[in-house]
């Protein structure tokens, strides 16, 4: 229950975190917030021999409104983004999607750019960042570049990004009028990781629900008419679509469970992206955020 | 908890209002060496994955898991543990309200519900029972039931208020 002995980095620049990462190979880790880096080390299910810890980077932490785009740091930390009053008012879902995540002791130091790197298929961010199209801005060995989310997430607990990557932010593109997004999800008790979980973004009459929790990654479905749909037809188009998605079995709920949950727990997403809190207050938030 | 021939790097904190300089290796956990350097046994070490909160500990005044991260991390930190806080014949108006109000039973998990507490009245002091709730989600209790706990914060409060 304690960690291997590694050596300690924590550089001031997001260059100099690369060259690190570089010089490490596969021995080495980013460290962000830790929060679920340091439980697999103290489990010593990951041993990395060179940590480079990014917190001490300046400019990786805070939000960015530019023309078209919401850009938001790395380091920005759940908490942070519950926080943000712009953000809310022009994006309601990322505050509503923090109010999900662990417990305050975790959300405090957890990242964003942690979270979509760590790609667990139960996390609210991965998914939210799908349903919004974001892409993930990286720094690595050859410079900068933008990875779509889709490119990002490989598997579970599996990303695209090679050992010296370093991802610096997420670029999240603008809501166009009319746009509204909202999440549901359902876990067993507040702050736990989502048994099934959904983001919901519609425009007019099109949808597009996002799932997680499901599968072993974050999974999509999208309809241009569903808005014009009677709702016994919606009703079973959600159901359709819970039958197809893929799903595991584990200790919590089976797999054919999760499927039929999927259904409801999407209806409750396209509710939360109607209201004006994108289901804030309808979801089951885990913590107080002050 | 050394290895032989492990580097060690030193780092200056504040613990419980005084500077303080120890020499640790990375891997140690900021529980551990609040623990073993310090002899802050009130950090309770339970889960050592983040769930429990019984390491709970404030630093710079925000509640966290100790065991989530190391010690090298906290260089320059203000760290206050539930040592801080009275002592049995002074004792802080969160620790009184828990003893009036029975917000214990084998007393494992009591430091970080204390210090969430505490965090939470420095924050909101007259909080609601529900947002008492919510800040004190990532604080597991296996005696209690929680009522007790519940009812020792909503004392906390006014305990504050009377000064
Ligand atoms: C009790 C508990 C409950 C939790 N509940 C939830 C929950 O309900 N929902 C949820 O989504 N999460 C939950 N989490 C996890 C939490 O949100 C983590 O903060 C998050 O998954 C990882 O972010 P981090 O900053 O802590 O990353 P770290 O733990 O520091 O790192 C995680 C991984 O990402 C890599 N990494 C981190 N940052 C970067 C970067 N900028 N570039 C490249 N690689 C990077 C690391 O190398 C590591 O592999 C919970 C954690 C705990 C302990």
């Amino acid at each position: 229950m304690k960690p291997v002995a590694f050596r300690y980095h924590a550089p001031d620049t997001v260059q100099a975190a690369v060259g690190l990462l570089e010089e490490a190979g596969f021995e080495g880790k980013v460290l962000a917030g830790g929060q679920s880096l340091v439980p697999m080390m103290n489990f010593r299910l990951a041993r990395p021999g060179i940590l480079v810890d990014i917190r001490k980077v300046r400019g990786l932490s805070g939000v960015r409104f530019e023309s078209g785009y919401i850009v938001v740091g790395a380091l920005t930390t759940h908490e942070d983004i519950f926080l943000h009053e712009e953000l809310a008012h022009r994006l309601p879902v990322m505050r509503a999607a923090a109010a999900l995540i662990g417990h305050w002791g975790i959300r405090v130091r957890g990242t964003i750019g942690g979270s979509v790197a760590h790609a667990d298929p139960a996390a609210e961010w991965p998914a939210v960042m799908m349903a919004l199209s974001a892409s993930a801005l990286v720094s690595g060995p050859a410079g900068e570049r933008e990875v779509s989310m889709e490119e990002l997430v490989a598997g579970p607990l599996t990303t695209t990004l090679e050992p010296a990557d370093v991802v610096t932010a997420l670029k999240i593109p603008a809501p166009t009028a009319g746009e509204r997004t909202g999440i549901y999800e359902v876990a067993r008790r507040p702050g736990d990781f989502a048994l099934v979980g959904a983001v919901a973004k519609t425009k007019g009459d099109s949808v597009r629900l996002t799932w997680f929790g499901l599968g072993t990654v974050p999974q999509a479905r999208e309809s241009d008419s569903f808005g014009s749909l009677s709702e016994k037809a919606q009703a079973e188009q959600l159901s359709r679509w819970g039958e197809e998605l893929e799903a595991e079995s584990d200790l919590h709920a089976s797999a054919t469970w999760r499927k039929r949950v999927a259904a409801v727990v999407a209806r409750r997403a396209l509710s939360a992206a109607a209201s004006d809190d994108a289901g804030l207050e309808a979801g089951e938030r885990s913590g107080l955020h002050v | 908890m050394s290895e032989p021939n492990a580097e060690k790097i030193q780092i200056t904190l504040n613990v419980n209002g005084a500077e303080r300089s120890v020499a640790v290796e990375p891997r140690w956990l900021l529980s551990d060496v609040l623990r073993q350097e310090f002899g802050l046994t009130g950090v309770h070490i339970g889960c050592e994955h983040g769930v429990c909160g019984a390491c709970t500990i404030l630093v710079d005044g925000v509640p966290v898991r100790s065991c989530l991260q190391f010690a090298v991390q906290a260089e320059g930190a203000r760290i206050e543990t539930v040592e801080a806080l009275g002592t049995p014949e002074a004792m802080d108006p969160v620790q009184t309200a828990f003893w009036e109000k029975h917000g214990l039973q084998c007393g494992y998990c009591t430091p970080g519900m204390v210090l969430t507490a505490k965090a939470l009245l420095d924050r909101v002091p007259n909080p609601t029972e529900a947002e008492i709730r919510h800040a004190l989600s990532g604080n597991l209790c296996r005696c209690t039931g929680y009522q007790f706990i519940v009812e020792a914060v909503e004392r906390a409060a006014e305990l504050r208020a009377e000064g």
